[in-house]
Order: C-alpha cells, then structure tokens, then sequence
C-alpha cells in the first residue's frame, strides 16, 4: 500500500539559517527519518518556497499563468515523500518521525498529510528512485488543484474516463514526466501531527478547502517556459488549476 | 473445518457450512452479543449446516442412514470441541477499532453502532439529532477510508489505548441513550441495547481503572438503568419520573452507580459524565419527587451547559429551573433552547413547552404545542402519552 505524504509548514516563520544548529538539526532529522524508514521510501523532495510558484489555469484560448501559489494560505507544500506500508497505522508510526509534523514551541506550526494513493506511475520501469537528473534543467511538482467530481472515486467509468486522459497526457509528453500520483479522494486523508513527542491524529487532509489535491506529477524540462506549457496539458476538473513548484535538490 | 471437512469427506462442503455459520454470526452477534465461546459456537452451527446441505442434497432414502451415521460422528466429534482460551470481549475490541483516530469523532460512534450494535442509520440519526442522509454519507465515507487508506482491523497496541478512551465512552453512551428512549417502533425501551451498554462500560473500567470518567460513565448507567421497571405501565405506557413508584427502583444498580460515581470523583475532577451521573444520583436519592433536591440538580445541569453545548442539556436545565423557580422561569429558558436548530426536528422541546403551560393553566397554548409534539414523537409509548396529555387539555379533541 502507498501514501502520499505531503509535509507542511509555515514559511513566514524564522527559517533556519543553513549552517546554523537548528538547520544541521532538522537535517539530521530528515537523516535519522530516511534511515529508520529504509526501503519504505519509494520517493521524496523538497519544494522551493512558494514565491516561486506558478499557477496555470486552463482557458479556452491559452492557459493563464500567475505568479504564486493556487492558494494564500498560511501552511503551505514544503515538501513530500511517497511510502510504503502495510496499513495506515504503519504509515502513521513512519510519517511521525518526519520533522516537517512537529509543532513546535516557537509556533511552527507543521503537519504532514497521508493519503493513499491509487497509482504512483514512474518512467523508470523498475520503479526505482529517479536518478538525480542531468544537470541542464529544472524538476518540478506538478501539483493538480480542483473540487473533487465524480471522476476522482476509483473504479467507477468516470474515473476510467479521466485515467485515459492522463494516459494521453503521459504518452504526449514523457519524455518530461519523471513520476505521477493518482490519489484516492481527500477524504481518506489523514492529518499527522507531533506535539510535545505525542501524536496527535486527525481525520482529513490537512487544508479545509473545497479545492483539493486531487494528484501531482514530477516534470523535468529544460526551461520553465517548457515545463508551463506541460502543466497546461494536464487534465483537471472544471475550475481546477495545476500549481508548479520547482523542486529543491538537495544534494550537492 | 479440517475435522468437519474429514467427516463429511468434502472440503468445499465444509467451506460452505463454515463459510455459512460465520455469516449467522455476522447476523446476529451484533444483536445477541459475542456468545462465550465463539469457536465451539460456529463448530456447532457448521455442523447443524451441514447436516442440513447432506439432507437436502442426498435425500431421504437409504441415504439416511448414511446421513445419521455421519451425524453421530459429528456428535461425537462435537462433544470434544473445546474452545481453550476465554476470548477477550471481541465486541469491546471492535469498538476500540472503530474509534481509529484516523477517522472522525461522529465516524467512531456511527460505525459502532451500526457494526457493534446493529443500529440502522435511521436511528443513528436520531441520537446524532442529524439528517438521514448525513449519517448515510458519514457510514459510506468512514467504511471507504478504511478500505482505501489501509486501516488496520485489529485492536491497538496497549500504549494507543487511553487516547481512544473517549471516543469509546461516547459510543457506549449513545448505544444506551437508544436503548433507553428508543427512536422508533413500537417499544420505547429497548432493554438488550441498555444491558449491552452498561456491559460494555463494565469491560471498559475493568480495562482502565484509573480512567476517571469510565466510572462516572458506568454509574451514570447504572443510575439510569435502575429506573428501568418503573418507567413502563403495564399497558405499555410511559411513567413519568414524577410518577414512578420508588419501590419498583433497583437499589442494588443504585448502590453500585454510586460507589463508581465516588471512585470517579476520587480519581480526578468531575467531568461531563460525572456531572449527570451526580444529577442521576441526586434523584437516585431523592425519597421523593416532591422532595427532590431541584436547586441543586439545575445547579448541576449549569455545570453541563458549561463544559458542553449540548441543547438537550439546556433543555433539561429549563425543567429543573421550573421545578426549583416556577414554570414561567422554565418557559423563559426554554425560548433559548428552541432557537437551536439541532432540536427542531425532537418533539422533547414542544413536549415540555406543553408540560410548562399546562402547569400555567394556559390549555389552549398547551394543546397547540401537544399537538405538534404528537407528529413529531418517533414511539407509539410516546404518541399515546401526548395524546392522553391533550385530552386533559383539550376534552374536545377526539382520540
């Protein structure tokens, strides 16, 4: 079984300062997280703040692309890994160790969601993690925003309809797509939290909204212009919009 | 099975007789409760279904004989059937599974009573004070997410259990309130649900002792439940607590009630159920309707309106304020709680609306608000009581 985890968090809070004791800490954190959990991460990243995000939103003539994220809120996509595990209490006892869902004193307020996913699609035909790409480029999270339709209950004709579109979309552009997320409906979510070393477990996604995450892609294209005109590609619901976030690669 | 399947020589059989008693057990367990040795129970039904299968497949001939000969092996074979182990509760287990937190505080009462107690979604509706249709999609939503999202059916490792402890008290407290005023039919009280209730609560204090608000559930059950001979006539009417003979209470359920509302009050402050285990207990205690401690019950039903925002409990409030002040303090608090929707569709308001004017001589308000309680009430019990109230009030109504 795998889980989408989506980790939240405030980016008006102090960041820490790379090289400062609270950076080294977090990312020993992450370490400490990615060694404990082993072959149960199946794929991850870091997301550049949301100033650098682009909205594309479908339109007749030409998709409209903004600047920012699809929403102002104030706890915003920082990152997301994808798990696996046998049940949701075993993803659970794995996403709490990731530092993105403590609470802290200083009001960081984090969280991370968990969401099963229907599909994790990769190019790569071993499923293995994508390789750190080429340095020419940019990944990106394509991540689809939308009220939920009937289309996003598994199993049913309109999901088959709208899983065809997606394979057309994939078999137009792969050679941009490294990964893709078909995700169960939000209301299998669920909301992760650490407070004090306790866990505390919520039902539902982590934002209450009407416009949900209703699943994502990993692009990779060579200009941001390129990787635009992908994400205007991407089937969503009506009223639905695609945010782009370009991914943060970590290692040196 | 392997026995059954040994002595009937046939393994798909025997899977269908096994296959078969589980799906009785689903049936009826939740009704009749877990019996004490579940294996020996299903052994036996297997068998009892698979004499039936030979006999309908076989015919009655010089088969027969061949039928009773497998029968007294199965007997025999029964008779060793043990089932060593005492199970733990398998009903209280499944009610601690579905209070995952993953899923939302009315998703682990809904489903609790629906897979514990068979309850059918009209009414857990009522005991919600909600729609159908929101409870129908609250069910859907609560058994998608533990299909899609993996939760596990099994029940939670020792450290995870006090976090659940809440949830479970609630479950166990709405499965009373149903059994003890029933939403629907025929019958107001439906005993096996109260008794399962108060089980239920028992299995919950043995496994936490220290749980503070466990005792206070279980004394208010028991106080409550101690009313139970008194509060039906013999015609199958409704007997006010007003009018209840006393004698008829269960003062051994009362004494228990008791010692359980003292253990909660010793472990911790008093909470929400504390609170109307100790309003159960000032009645429990009163010799008498006439001498019933009323300033002390409205002071206590103050206490509940702070600490939840339950209307039901203003409601209550607003008959203790009238007994203890007078019928139109009563009426003035009872404006409050109508103005809350979550009520509108309970004929309690307009049933105690009615009691207070009756009080005040005003007949024909009282009869106006009788009346519009008559639709509203969900049990025949209740419909005669108001239509007997509405006679006094207004003699030209017919029956």
């Amino acid at each position: 079984m795998r889980y989408l985890i989506s980790l939240y968090g405030r980016e008006d809070a102090e960041a820490a300062e790379p090289g400062s004791p609270e950076f080294e800490a977090e990312i020993a954190g992450y370490g400490r997280f990615e060694q404990n959990a082993a072959d149960a991460v199946v794929d991850g990243a870091a997301l550049q703040p949301t100033q650098t995000a682009s909205t594309v939103r479908p339109n007749a003539d030409a998709p409209l692309v903004t600047d920012g994220p699809f929403t102002e809120i104030t706890e915003v996509m920082g990152g997301y890994y994808v798990l696996e595990a046998d049940t949701l209490d075993d993803a659970i006892e794995l996403a709490r160790q990731i530092p993105a869902a403590e609470i802290d004193a200083s009001g960081h307020n984090g969280g991370v969601e968990v969401r099963p996913l229907v599909q994790w699609w990769t190019r790569n035909e071993d499923g293995e993690r994508p390789s750190q790409p080429n340095p020419v480029g940019q990944r990106y999270l394509a991540v689809i925003y939308g009220a939920e339709s009937a289309a996003d209950l598994p199993n049913t004709p309109a999901w088959e309809e709208g899983a065809a579109e997606h394979g057309r979309f994939i078999d137009k552009h792969g050679a941009s797509l490294q990964a893709g997320a078909a995700l169960h409906p939000a209301a299998t979510a669920t909301t992760v939290r650490v407070k004090d070393g306790d866990l505390v477990v919520t039902d539902g996604p982590f934002t209450e909204a009407t416009e949900v995450v209703g699943g994502l892609y990993v692009l990779h294209t060579a200009t941001r212009d390129e990787a635009v005109a992908v994400a205007a590609d991407i089937p969503t619901n009506p009223g639905g919009a695609v945010e782009l976030r370009p991914i943060m690669e970590l290692d040196d | 099975m392997a026995t059954l399947a040994r002595q009937l020589g046939d393994l798909s059989a025997a899977e269908d007789a096994v296959q078969e008693a589980f799906v009785e057990a689903l049936g009826s367990w939740p009704r009749l409760g877990v019996p004490d040795r579940p294996g020996a129970w299903i052994t036996t039904t297997a068998r009892n279904r698979a004499l039936d299968r030979l006999r309908r497949e076989r015919g009655r001939s010089d088969k027969e004989e061949a039928a009773s000969r497998v029968r007294l092996e199965l007997e025999a074979a029964a008779r060793d059937v043990a089932d060593p182990l005492p199970l733990p509760d398998d009903q209280l287990r499944l009610v601690f599974t579905c209070c995952h937190p993953a899923l939302s505080a009315e998703a682990h009462v809904a489903l609790t009573l629906r897979l514990v107690c068979g309850l059918q979604t009209p009414e857990i509706a009522r005991a919600f004070l909600q729609p159908v249709p929101t409870v129908a999609q609250r069910l859907v939503r609560a058994k998608r997410k533990i299909r899609h999202a993996a939760i596990p059916i099994r029940t939670p490792p020792a450290s995870r259990l006090h976090e659940r402890v809440p949830s479970v008290l609630a479950c166990v407290y709405l499965v009373f309130s149903e059994g003890y005023s029933a939403t629907s039919g025929e019958e107001l009280i439906r005993h096996e649900l109260c008794d399962e209730a108060i089980r239920l609560a028992r299995l919950v204090v043995d496994l936490l002792p220290d749980q503070p608000e466990a005792h206070a559930l279980l004394a208010l059950l028991l106080l409550q439940d101690s009313r139970r001979q008194a509060r039906m006539s013999e015609d199958g009417g409704i007997v006010l607590l007003e009018h209840q003979d006393r004698l008829l209470w269960d003062r051994p359920r009362i004494d228990e009630g008791l010692l359980h509302l003292d253990a909660a009050n010793r472990l911790s402050r008093t909470g929400p159920y504390g609170l109307q285990a100790a309003i159960a207990a000032v009645h429990a205690e009163a010799p008498s309707w006439e001498e019933t401690d009323w300033e002390c019950i409205a002071a206590l039903y103050g206490r509940l309106a702070e600490a939840t925002s339950s209307p039901v409990v203003e409601l209550n409030r607003a008959v203790a304020v009238a007994h203890s002040v007078g019928p139109e303090a009563g009426l003035a608090l009872l404006e409050s709680v109508a103005a809350d929707t979550r009520l509108s569709r309970s004929h309690q308001i307009l049933a105690t609306r009615a009691e207070l004017l009756r009080r005040l001589d005003r007949h024909a308000d009282a009869a106006d608000c009788y009346r519009q309680a008559i639709d509203l009430a969900g049990t025949e019990p209740e419909r005669v009581f108001l239509r007997r109230r509405l006679a006094e009030v207004d003699p030209a109504s017919g029956s």
